[in-house]
């Protein structure tokens, strides 16, 4: 993920500002809040602080620059290494992202560096896996403005690692979010009608194995739009909706979505191994710190439902992606064992 | 228990303190003989004699002075302000000398006088004998304010605050003398700085002082009708001020609307929800609202007088906006 440093309006009158002092230099790593730069204009200089954390990239700017506001300044990576790259028209990279040649070298890079993983296509199954990426586009711009949210809903989506654009997808762009429209938010995806199912049969698999199959099996359609998740709670809660039972477990911190657009930006970032991946969902539910720095692609939820004397547990991936792994033909022991939250589950198995 | 009017109260906690302890005097126009123009104390005087129960001229400030000097030299005098409105007569005796006096004298003098005044609307005074003016004295350090609700609260109340050694005013509404409630025979006081849930409820707290607590009560009635379970509090005393019972309520219910009768701006339910938004910030699922007095001098005409003041349908209207997300 990449993310754009902009010269600011601090004034009604303003065109240009004057870049008095980068206070940070290329490769520094910065964090949310820090600042990164003095901007000068005719009537005050002013400290800018990032709005993300990440290496800062070569300016585009050098001090005494007049930059017309609005102009991409330098850029926030994730990684040191991209700093080293100076992007010279950071503008025309959205142009890139969505030249189709552009995508099929990423589709390529994609391909080449996960050779082990089971790819399935889901282009044929009734629903969609992802959302189509014109509607992701909106997402991501619709982060840049402000999101009328209260205070507790906003409290309880970071605490369950919810973004808030996530839900405006969903909710009624009228109304302020509030905590109903976040404690609602992993149950409403369910309904949204665009989540895929994978069907996997066990027979009293452990739940390591089921993970590490699942992750196995999930369509690389979906990986493919998260990019990084921190981890930074994990959420048990039981919701009862009408004669069916369902205890939803979160875990995620902040999942990143990306685009075309991101993904031409660091196209790095996705070449994961996702073998890896299932090892470290299972050392994170494990571990009794979970630590919120910890970078892993990983479903950002599982819902596990009981309906009709069935198991189904979901991954949830984002919003609308939905993987379900169906448990027909558990015994009555791991049934039980199910009933458990899943940090119980895999103490009893180590 | 036995169901009493609260001037009953207010003399019985009056004459019950007097009788324990030599040291307290009542002043005031009009007190004695006439029992004031709401007949509150009539018959104290019979008992206590003119020595105790002192009809003073008709000067505020000169009988308030005389109260905060009697105060400091041993007596535990009452003060009874005829309206609240005349406050502002006595501010520079409450302000400057009884209240600071403990401060400025290292601790070596004590004020515990009690000022008995009203405040409330739609009794048709017009702008000068209709104001609640609490605020206004709730704002000067070294005063403690009360603001009763009922015959109940306003009797132990009161008898709390004429044993405290620090100045005191009592704001009761002008309208609720003659309100009957349920008051235990046996001795009761009520500690200052302990605000009281009357209801509890899950959706939505409702903060309200004195008769505003009435206006809440019918609200809180009118809600659960359409299924919205409301908490009130009934802060008591708005000097000291029991944050921590209306913050954990908020927390609870992550909405809350504060009614007072002041005037809105500047007024206690701003104080009130300020403290809200720093301590139960994060708890919020919606702006905390107040609803105050119109910011217009009270009109003598019936009609107009009634808009200025918060109702129990201002409450119910405010109180499902917020719930449907309507801010």
């Amino acid at each position: 993920m990449a993310y754009e440093i902009i010269m600011p309006v601090l004034g009604m009158n303003q065109d240009t500002g004057i870049i008095a002092a980068w206070l940070k230099q290329p490769g520094d790593f910065v964090e949310v809040d820090e600042p990164i730069m003095e901007v000068e204009t005719d009537k005050v200089v002013q400290e800018i602080e990032a709005a993300e954390s990440g290496y800062l990239s070569i300016p585009k700017y050098p001090e005494g620059a007049v930059v017309p506001v609005g102009e991409v300044i330098a850029m926030l990576f994730d990684t040191k290494e991209e700093t080293t790259v100076i992007s010279d028209e950071p503008k025309d990279l959205t142009k890139d992202a969505l030249n189709p040649k552009n995508e099929e070298l990423v589709t390529q890079s994609l391909k080449h560096s996960i050779p082990e993983t089971k790819t399935i296509d889901l282009s044929n199954t009734e629903h969609q896996v992802s959302a189509p990426p014109s509607e992701d586009v909106s997402v991501l711009s619709v982060h840049s403005a402000k999101i009328l949210a209260s205070p507790k809903a906003k409290k309880t989506a970071q605490d369950r690692g919810i973004k808030l654009t996530d839900l405006l997808k969903q909710e009624n762009e009228q109304h302020p979010i509030t905590f109903k429209d976040v404690d609602g938010f992993v149950a409403k995806g369910k309904d949204v009608n665009s989540y895929s199912t994978i069907n996997m049969y066990f027979e009293d698999a452990p739940l390591s194995d089921m993970l590490s199959s699942l992750a196995q099996e999930v369509n690389i359609e979906a990986w493919r739009f998260i990019t990084k998740i921190i981890l930074s709670s994990l959420y048990v809660c039981d919701v009862f909706s009408g004669n069916t039972f369902a205890k939803i477990y979160t875990v995620s911190g902040e999942l990143v979505l990306k685009n075309e657009h991101q993904s031409s930006l660091s196209a790095d970032i996705i070449t994961t191994t996702y073998n890896k991946i299932d090892i470290e969902i299972i050392d994170l539910l494990d571990s009794h710190s979970i630590s919120t720095e910890h970078e892993f692609s990983a479903p950002i939820g599982f819902v596990l439902t009981h309906s009709n004397n069935q198991y189904k547990l979901q991954a949830c991936f984002n919003s609308t992606i939905f993987t379900t792994v169906q448990m027909a033909k558990f015994n009555d022991e791991t049934t039980k064992r199910f009933q458990t939250p899943l940090r119980n589950l895999l103490e009893l198995e180590a | 228990m036995r169901e009493i009017t609260w001037s009953t109260a207010v003399n019985e906690a009056i004459a019950e303190e007097m009788r324990n302890d030599k040291t307290i005097l009542l002043m005031g126009e009009d007190v004695a003989e006439a029992g004031t123009p709401f007949k509150v104390l009539s018959g104290l005087v019979e008992e206590f004699g003119t020595d105790r129960i002192i009809d003073t001229p008709i000067s505020e400030p000169g009988f308030v002075g005389m109260a905060v000097g009697a105060a400091m030299t041993g007596t535990r005098p009452i003060v009874d302000l005829m309206f609240g409105d005349f406050i502002f007569l006595v501010m520079d005796q409450l302000a400057n000398q009884a209240a600071k006096q403990h401060y400025m004298s290292g601790g070596k003098l004590n004020v515990p006088m009690v000022i008995r005044t009203n405040m409330g609307a739609t009794r048709r005074s017009a702008a000068q004998h209709s104001q609640s003016l609490h605020a206004i004295v709730a704002h000067i350090p070294g005063v403690k304010v009360l603001m009763p609700s009922t015959p109940y609260e306003v009797k132990g109340l009161l008898k709390a605050a004429i044993r405290d050694d620090n100045p005191v005013v009592i704001f009761e509404d002008k309208l609720s003398y003659q309100m009957k409630g349920m008051v235990p025979e046996e001795e009761y006081i009520i500690p200052l700085g302990q605000a009281n849930i009357l209801q509890a409820g899950n959706d939505i707290t409702l903060v309200a002082t004195s008769s505003m607590v009435q206006v809440c009560e019918e609200a809180a009635e009118v809600l659960r009708s359409k299924n919205i379970s409301a908490e009130i509090i009934d802060v008591r005393s708005i000097v000291p001020l029991d944050e921590q019972t209306i913050v954990d309520s908020v927390k609870k219910t992550s909405r809350v609307i504060v009614v007072d009768e002041g005037h809105q701006s500047y007024g206690i339910t701003s104080e009130i929800v300020s403290r809200i938004s720093e301590q139960a910030f994060y708890y919020l699922d919606a702006p905390p609202t107040r609803i105050g007095a119109m910011d217009v001098p009270i009109p003598f005409s019936p009609a107009l007088e009634d808009l200025t003041v918060p109702t129990s349908k201002r409450v119910v209207d405010k109180a499902i906006d917020l719930i449907n997300n309507k801010f």
